[in-house]
């Protein structure tokens, strides 16, 4: 090679580490190491052996195609089952798109990308799209780049497919998979149709249903679809997995990446519809606080008061925790409680509920201070005991110490002025009487 | 404003430059030996007008009309007709002479005649952005009142926040950005950016001439990267370039954008009577050569100025230097009564004198600007941060503490002061450095002489291949695929000795690093078939690449998780900078340094001052990039003391002198007679460039006494080495010239030294560029231990930026010059011993330095060269 090359080597050399790190991480499938350098030939894309891909060519697009039968089991359910109950609760979908027209057939929609970062270097190499069929079975099909040259027909179709979608289904594809397929249909100067097909996040909904720290599909998988996943691909390996086949032309890393792209879409399924079943069948099916609070804020928003309080209530009686010991979940429930009960002006209700509220040790300043104003309101306006409503006043600035808006703050003291206003009146007409 | 002030400034403008200057203005000839070498009259021009040209749209020149501005200046029309045309222009005007309408005119013109149309305005600071957007919004304004059309203008740039960015993407006709931005939020996501790019119809660059150096390198691989994506989406747009007066704007605009240009130089507009003086400090000790501090005489004439309640900017030449003097400044105008506008105010002693540089907080920035439009701020002390066009209104007297280093910067800096009609001056103040020695004593050097060409090395290959990856992640390269011009064709700068490289070979060996990846044709393999036949037979292509098992390469795909344009800067070595963080208090940022400054600046005892106010460094975390500081009262602040060691890697030339070489001097005449002693010193290599290591290191500092510049106290520091790879010049002289010095082995050091010291000036004046482009270095002179002899000496000159950038080449080109030239700077010095003004303060050499300098300079050159040098420019230009 010539001193050019060996001059740009050695500026390269020291620019980077990062991708050999990423490199290193991944483990030496059967033995064998994987290396990405040093490859003296090119793989020819036409002549290299796809097979164990178990995949066809379909155009200029190459297919993989998986079917689950009805019978098969994932997790808790069925794929029969969790079919039946998506049938069953389509008309619920547009409770989980900000009432967009949701509708069957549901497209459930996954990309592996070569990277997070976006840009136009940026490429979606897998899109994988599950739908369930009419004979309850589970179908994927996932579209593989081979070569940069296929991914424009890729994209051709893959936009037939979500275009004959009555919803794309997605976690966190609102934020990553839309935009950056997105990008790619900008690149190609396509035109991009999925912005225009309802979309369900099942992550926004995850993160409220169930909580669980990182909300991460693989923990929802184990902890809500009761799955479990053996010799998965974790994710960031994914796109040095994918370099290496490009590089090589050994498909053998790419088997497990198809895999765990499949397992993700079919625990996204069984992800959807336990929350359209959840949405059904209201709050009796849920099963721990968190779901029917998250259920009854779905029901609130949706301005399905009547489901929307029942399933707070279904919420505090599911709290394990005992009256007046701290539970963060029973008093998001009782405040959202409150609040419809005011909406329907049942006033004595939600009075309660902020009563409970203010009994709940550890209650945070913010919510105690919504309390306290709402039963000094309710005291004056309603009760008529100008004492009562004086004194929650008070407490509602006491429990200030919080730095409440200056603007909060000025209205409790006027709030407070009036009442002594009214009070003084009070006395001087006991004092004429 | 008062009516009263009208005539005012002039009145008190005249009787300050009385009191600096007496005699005629303008009929006064320079007096290189006096106090005020030169008092120059730039009479008051008359503007020339022109109707607007035929194609402009009704709804823009109603709008310009309805704004006051009925007809145009004629370079105004000229370059309006040039971008109407479809022609790439550049304009080169003084400030105040309505440049912004060359561009905006056309612009706004498309926009107007087809709403789709798109233009992408680059400013190389986002504040000069701003000060844009301001300006294009009132226009537009005025056209939507008029006309209802709406021309959205938004500035997209780091402070933009990301939930306006979708919008501005879809309803920006103009967008203010800088390179920066376009390098690494903008090209990287261009097909978010795809209506920009499909209708692109003009590309505007401001302040052209700002793009020199790396900066500029960079700017012109980012600029092909942008043509590269234009041409993905069909558009090929017109650039509109403006720049401050330098010598070569075409050729820099046709190097940056590799495009051909036409050039608009003829300003039409009016300017106002303007002087000029050149002040040289007096000598204070004759023999020794000492002048008055410049930084205390910048001090008096401000002085004289700000007393007279005129408006002035004082531009010095480091950040250290303008903490001292606006320190200075605040001392002698704090509680003066009388003097200003609201004096007995609380604080408006503070307010009325501004320190202003790189590093200050962008808040704090923005307020100074703001209170020197509005008159509130009387004077402002700046570094080279207000030299570009930030809006800061006009002002009455510009004052320049030391020769900025180019023709171009000091005009541009000049041009601060000064109005379409009335009267302003320029003052500058030489330093005791050669440099500004030279300038200041010859006058018509600076008057009479065109200013300097801006230079670029866009080639250079640590750049090349940045943005080489850069452009493979936007778009795959194709195996033809060239990147920037042709490298046979096209303009190339003097400075630029390395051939265009091949990007397919920088393709490559990222490859090889699994960056890109090569993908075959698909016609090669169909004819193949099968892989395992060979291909031999086949003949690719000539100018695609091959790949090694011999098909022919269809495109290189991008294989890498990285964004690269984040691990590219374009403005310096790294990203990476120092926070200042004040603890006297609670803690609080107060500043920032970059990187390669910050050991210099904020090494622990250092005093690091922001407008007067001193701190002292009390902790500096070097792998956390933070120096927590703490206010104090101390009559001194702190210098650096910085070690630098050069190791050359690879010697790209070099070559030894021929024995013609005799020695000329009457004093060195008797060794000449050694004919064969002679002949063997200049076999020895002489001259050479190559790739050097550079490794600096801060290894103590000085306490210095604030006014009297005595030296209190001093220190050792401990603080990691950097690094850097780059270019060099290198002298070495053969250390039998040293041998035939007739000096003790002291003296023949302090020669080297002094010879360096000198040579460094020359080769800035060569290079015209800026004094902390070059950085010099000379090689230890420790006896060679295996041949029992002193080993010859090697001076550098290096490039001052990783990878270089050109300059080490030239000065190889230019050794016969340089040399020539540091003897007569030397020989024609009036001093005895060696001085500021050439070879250094004797207190720095030794007390012999100057002439075993003179000994050694005689010994490597030779003298019909020598005299043929000096007599070729004795005719052109004012020689040393």
């Amino acid at each position: 090679m010539s001193s050019l090359a060996d001059r740009i080597r050695g500026i390269v050399t020291t620019q980077k580490s990062v991708a050999d790190a990423a490199i290193s991480r991944i483990p030496h499938e059967n033995g064998s190491r994987i290396t990405n350098r040093g490859e003296s030939r090119i793989p020819n894309p036409e002549s290299r052996d796809l097979s164990a891909l178990g995949g066809t060519r379909s155009g200029d697009c190459f297919v993989v195609e998986r079917r689950w039968e009805r019978g098969v089991r994932h997790g808790r359910e069925t794929i029969g089952a969790m079919a039946e109950c998506l049938a069953h609760a389509a008309p619920y979908a547009p409770l989980f798109t900000a009432n967009a027209l949701a509708r069957p057939p549901f497209v459930f929609f996954d990309l592996e990308t070569t990277g997070l970062n976006g840009g136009a270097g940026t490429h979606a190499f897998l899109v994988g799209c599950g739908s369930f069929a009419d004979d309850g079975s589970f179908m994927v099909r996932q579209f593989l780049v081979t070569a940069s040259r296929e991914e424009r027909p890729l994209l051709e179709t893959v936009a037939e497919i979500l275009n004959g979608a009555g919803a794309l289904v997605t976690f966190n594809g609102k934020s990553f998979d839309a935009p950056l397929l997105e990008t790619r249909y900008l690149f190609h100067r396509l035109e991009w149709t999925g912005g225009h097909v309802p979309h369900v996040d099942v992550l926004h909904a995850a993160r409220r249903f169930w909580n669980l720290g990182d909300c991460s599909l693989s923990s929802l998988e184990k902890h809500v679809v009761g799955a479990r996943r053996v010799a998965d691909v974790d994710g960031f390996e994914v796109p040095a997995r994918y370099f290496q086949f490009v590089r090589t032309g050994n498909v053998e890393p790419l088997v497990a990446v198809l895999e765990h792209n499949r397992l993700d879409l079919l625990t996204l399924a069984a992800l959807t519809s336990r929350l359209f079943h959840l949405a059904r069948t209201g709050s009796a099916e849920a099963r721990t606080a968190r779901e029917a609070l998250a259920l009854g804020q779905v029901f609130a928003r949706a301005g399905m008061d009547g489901q929307a309080r029942e399933a707070f209530e279904r919420a505090i009686a599911l709290s394990a925790a005992p009256a007046g010991a701290f539970d963060a979940t029973k008093i998001g429930a009782l405040r959202a409680l409150a609040i419809a009960w005011r909406r329907v002006r049942r006033f004595d209700e939600a009075a309660r509920c902020w009563r409970e509220l203010l009994h709940i040790r550890g209650c945070p300043e913010i919510v105690a201070r919504e309390a306290n104003e709402a039963l000094a309101i309710h005291h004056e306006h309603r009760v008529r005991d100008l004492a009562a409503a004086k004194t929650f006043a008070l407490r509602g600035l006491e429990a200030a110490a919080y730095p409440a808006p200056t603007t909060w703050t000025r209205a409790v003291h006027h709030r407070l002025a009036r009442l002594d206003r009214k009070l003084v009146r009070i006395e001087s007409l006991k004092f004429e009487v | 404003m008062l009516p009263a002030r009208r005539s005012h400034p002039e009145n008190a403008l005249d009787a300050a430059l009385e009191r600096l200057a007496s005699g005629r203005v303008g009929e006064r000839p320079d007096t290189p030996d006096l106090h005020v070498t030169a008092l120059r009259r730039l009479p008051a021009l008359a503007a020339q007008y022109v109707p607007f040209p035929k194609p402009l749209d009704r709804r823009l020149t109603n709008a310009l009309e309805a704004r006051g501005i009925k007809q145009l200046y004629t370079h105004q029309a000229d370059a309006i007709e040039h971008a109407i045309n479809g022609r790439n222009v550049v304009v080169i005007t003084p400030t105040a002479s309505g440049k912004t309408l060359c561009y905006n005119a056309p612009v706004l013109n498309a926009v107007l005649q087809d709403p789709s149309s798109r233009a992408l305005y680059l400013f190389p600071t986002k504040a000069l952005a701003q000060d844009q957007l301001a300006e294009l919004q009132t226009m537009c304004e005025t056209i939507a009142i008029a006309s209802g059309d709406q021309i959205g203008v938004f500035t997209y740039d780091g402070d933009t926040p990301q939930d306006a960015r979708r919008t501005i993407r879809a309803r920006a006709h103009i967008v203010l950005s800088n390179p920066d931005m376009v390098h690494s939020g903008i090209l990287p996501h261009h097909p978010r950016w795809a209506k920009l790019f499909e209708n692109l119809r003009y590309v505007v660059i401001d302040e052209l001439h700002a793009y020199r150096g790396v900066f500029g390198s960079h700017l012109c691989n980012v600029l092909r990267r942008l043509r590269r994506i234009c041409r993905h989406y069909g558009s090929n747009p017109v650039f509109l370039c403006s720049s401050a007066t330098i010598a070569n704007p075409r050729e820099l605009a046709e190097r940056l954008t590799e495009q051909p240009f036409e050039l608009v130089d003829r300003s039409g507009a009016p300017r106002g009577e303007k002087f000029f003086l050149f002040v040289n400090p007096p000598v204070v000790n004759h023999q020794l050569g000492i002048r008055r501090s410049y930084l205390s005489e910048t001090r008096r004439i401000a002085s004289e100025f700000l007393k007279r309640d005129l408006q002035l900017i004082v531009f010095a030449q480091s950040r250290l230097s303008t903490e001292i003097l606006t320190t200075y400044l605040k001392d002698d105008f704090e509680g003066v009564p009388g003097t200003g506008r609201e004096p007995g105010a609380a604080g408006s002693g503070d307010a009325r004198i501004r320190g202003y540089r790189g590093g200050y907080l962008p808040n704090r920035r923005r307020e100074i600007e703001r209170g020197l439009r509005e008159g509130t701020v009387r004077a402002v002390v700046s570094t080279n941060a207000l030299e570009l066009g930030i809006d800061i209104g006009a002002l009455d007297v510009s004052v320049m503490a030391g020769y900025p280093g180019t023709i171009a910067a000091t005009w541009q800096r000049a041009g601060r002061a000064g109005r379409r009609s009335g009267r302003s001056a320029a003052v500058m103040v030489a330093s005791s450095a050669p440099l500004d020695q030279f300038v200041v004593r010859n006058p018509s050097y600076f008057f009479d002489a065109s200013p300097e060409r801006a230079l670029i090395d866009p080639d250079n290959l640590h750049i090349l291949v940045d943005h080489v990856k850069c452009a493979a992640f936007e778009l795959p390269f194709t195996g033809s695929e060239q990147f920037g011009r042709d490298s046979s064709t096209g303009p190339r700068g003097a400075m630029s000795n390395v051939e265009g490289h091949d990007v397919q070979e920088i393709l490559a060996v990222l490859a090889e690093q699994g960056l890109v990846h090569p993908e075959l044709r698909r016609s090669v393999l169909d004819m193949r078939g099968d892989s395992a036949s060979g291909s031999s037979d086949r003949e690719p292509a000539s100018a695609a690449a091959v790949c090694p098992s011999g098909g022919e390469i269809e495109k290189w795909a991008w294989t890498n998780e990285s964004y690269p344009a984040d691990a590219v800067s374009l403005r310096s070595v790294s990203s990476d900078n120092f926070v200042v963080v004040d603890t006297t208090d609670e803690a609080r940022v107060i500043g920032e340094t970059d990187f390669t400054s910050g050991p210099a600046t904020l090494h622990p005892k250092a005093i690091y001052i922001v407008e007067a106010k001193l701190y002292q460094v009390e902790r500096l975390d070097f792998d956390g990039r933070k120096a927590f500081v703490r206010e104090i009262d101390c009559d001194y602040y702190t210098d650096a003391i910085t070690y630098t060691k050069v190791t050359p890697i690879d010697v790209f030339a070099e070559d030894r002198r021929p024995e013609r070489a005799a020695p000329r001097d009457a004093g060195l005449a008797r060794v000449a007679a050694a004919d064969a002693v002679v002949a063997r010193a200049f076999q020895a290599s002489v001259r050479a460039h190559g790739e050097v290591h550079v490794v600096s290191r801060v290894v103590g500092f000085k306490k210095i006494k604030f006014y009297t510049n005595e030296n209190v106290g001093s220190g050792d520091l401990d603080l990691p080495e950097q690094q850097m790879h780059t270019t060099s010049y290198w002298l070495t002289i053969p250390s039998t010239v040293m041998g035939l010095l007739p000096y003790a082995s002291d003296d023949r050091r302090d020669g080297v030294v002094a010879l360096s010291f000198a040579m460094r000036q020359v080769a800035q004046l060569l290079l015209m560029c800026d004094r902390h482009d070059v950085g010099i270095s000379i090689d230890s002179m420790e006896r060679d231990a295996s041949a029992d002899r002193e080993r010859s000496p090697r001076i550098f000159i290096y490039d001052n930026y990783p990878g270089g950038i050109g300059f080490s080449a030239a000065l190889f080109d230019m050794h016969d010059d340089l040399l020539a030239r540091t003897r007569r700077l030397i020989a024609e010095c009036d001093c005895e011993n060696g001085c500021p003004g050439c070879v250094g303060p004797v207190g720095n050499t030794g007390p012999l330095a100057k002439a075993a300098a003179l000994g050694i300079l005689d010994l490597l050159i030779p003298p019909i060269a020598a005299n043929e040098i000096s007599r070729g420019q004795d005719a052109e230009i004012q020689p040393f």
